[in-house]
């Protein structure tokens, strides 16, 4: 009996394949466009990208003054030495465009990612 | 995310991309982030180096704190007050001419020669930032006596050759109402000037639009609550425009608490006291230091003068009053994404 062009199996492992080569295109363009990331500067040099999405709590070595932490896809100044607070007081930030400074400390800090056409461009 | 421009003469089309932030501390005693487009991103870094370094030299030249070397700014006007006039480059000379067209035109809301009162409650709101249990409000005779010496009059500019002279021993400039305003809008030209098609500046509640952003004819950008106690919302409204400015002027940042009294920065010149009429006063306008300027001077006006003289001056205003009402000009509307049909 001649030989069938296409197995039953090779049909499966050519379906996995698919099936894998289409997760991997999902995740690599649903992580560069989705992904969403808090740049951090320090006297005007951006030091750290921080990806939103995982979680954790941490000073830069640069100044340990300051302290940050990303909870829930959202980043926060929370804690500072500086006088006037406002830093801390900004809370958490989540939207791309959205900025904040510690300015007595020199520390900034931006949300970058993709913008949608109904996204706000900053906040002020 | 890209925008295209073809020029009718050529087949050629250019395509922008829009690039991340960048953003610098060190100027107008603010945070301020540049978003632009360009070809490519040498291309963008070379606009942004263009808009940072016209705005750094801005800053050295309205610099009021601090003397730098080889340069005459207004630090210098200030220490040679009563003494001599002093040689100036050209960006001082003009700023000062528009912030004393601002001062007549405002009817001495925003006065650049009030350095004098200005200098008492910047010490003591800097004291009561630092230590907030030992905040303390300036005394009345002493605010008096220093607004003898807040005459606009005795600023002397003599442009044939390039001098700015204060005629009154003690008087001193504070430029704080457009200094930023003036400055963004030079830095935003210069980068224009250099063939950037489309950027958007935040300085610290001033932000400067250029061109189109993407498919969008307008940037959105957002207003932030000037309520920030736990709970409240961050942001108030969007607004969309483009080749604007908008300037918010309110107390949520720059003040200070004496006995539970809420000081903001903006001082009256009339009172001599923190304006408290309003909350957060937002001015559209299309040239940056007129909103910068009108933004002062609608914050400390009662509202009906503040209306006319938005609509004197072709601005768009929202106003929030001490009660959390809302009160908006129709253009301020129309463009409101919270107002606006």
């Amino acid at each position: 009996m001649a030989r069938k062009l296409i197995s039953k199996n090779e049909l499966l492992l050519i379906a996995v394949i698919l099936l894998l080569a289409f997760g991997a295109y999902m995740i690599i363009t649903w992580s560069s466009d989705d992904a969403v990331y808090a740049r951090i500067s320090v006297r005007n040099y951006p030091v750290v990208y921080l990806n939103l999405s995982e979680n954790t709590e941490f000073t830069l070595p640069q100044n340990p003054n300051v302290r940050f932490k990303v909870e829930n896809g959202a980043v926060a100044f929370i804690a500072s030495d500086c006088p006037d607070q406002v830093c801390v007081r900004l809370g958490f930030l989540h939207r791309v465009g959205q900025s904040g400074a510690c300015l007595p400390n020199w520390v900034s800090l931006v949300i970058i990612g993709a913008i949608d056409d109904e996204d706000m461009d900053i906040l002020s | 995310m890209c925008i295209f421009f073809t020029a009718c003469s050529q087949t050629q089309e250019r395509v922008y991309s829009r690039f991340p932030t960048q953003q610098r501390i060190g100027y107008f005693d603010t945070l301020i982030n540049f978003i632009g487009y360009a070809q490519d991103e040498d291309e963008f870094m070379q606009y942004t180096e263009i808009f940072f370094d016209t705005l750094g030299e801005l800053h050295r030249l309205f610099d009021i704190f601090n003397p730098y070397e080889g340069v005459n700014n207004l630090y210098t006007i200030n220490a040679n007050a009563g003494v001599s006039p002093v040689v100036v480059e050209q960006p001082i000379i003009d700023m000062l001419q528009a912030a004393i067209g601002a001062y007549h035109m405002t009817d001495g809301m925003t006065n650049v020669a009030m350095g004098s009162v200005l200098r008492i409650w910047h010490e003591h709101r800097q004291r009561g930032i630092a230590h907030l249990d030992y905040g303390t409000i300036p005394y009345i005779n002493d605010l008096m006596n220093a607004s003898i010496l807040a005459n606009i009059d005795d600023i002397i500019i003599d442009v044939e050759n390039s001098t700015v002279f204060l005629r009154t021993p003690g008087m001193s400039l504070d430029v704080g109402a457009i200094a930023k305003g003036f400055a963004t809008e030079l830095a935003m030209q210069a980068a224009i000037d250099a063939g950037m098609p489309a950027a958007l500046v935040s300085a610290g509640g001033h932000v400067v639009a250029h061109g189109q952003p993407s498919a969008r004819e307008t940037w959105n950008v957002g207003i932030q609550n000037p309520d920030v106690s736990v709970g409240a919302p961050r942001v108030i409204d969007t607004v969309a425009f483009t080749d604007m400015t908008l300037s918010i002027s309110g107390g949520y940042e720059r003040f200070f608490e004496v006995d539970g009294q809420h000081l903001g920065h903006i001082i009256d010149p009339v009172t001599l006291m923190p304006a408290n009429r309003f909350q957060q006063v937002a001015v559209l306008h299309s040239s940056s230091w007129m909103a910068d300027i009108l933004s002062t001077a609608l914050f400390i006006l009662p509202l009906e003068e503040g209306w006319q003289m938005a609509l004197d001056n072709e601005a768009e205003v929202l106003w929030i009053d001490i009660d959390g009402e809302w009160f908006a000009t129709p253009g301020y509307i129309r463009i409101s994404a919270e107002l606006g049909a």
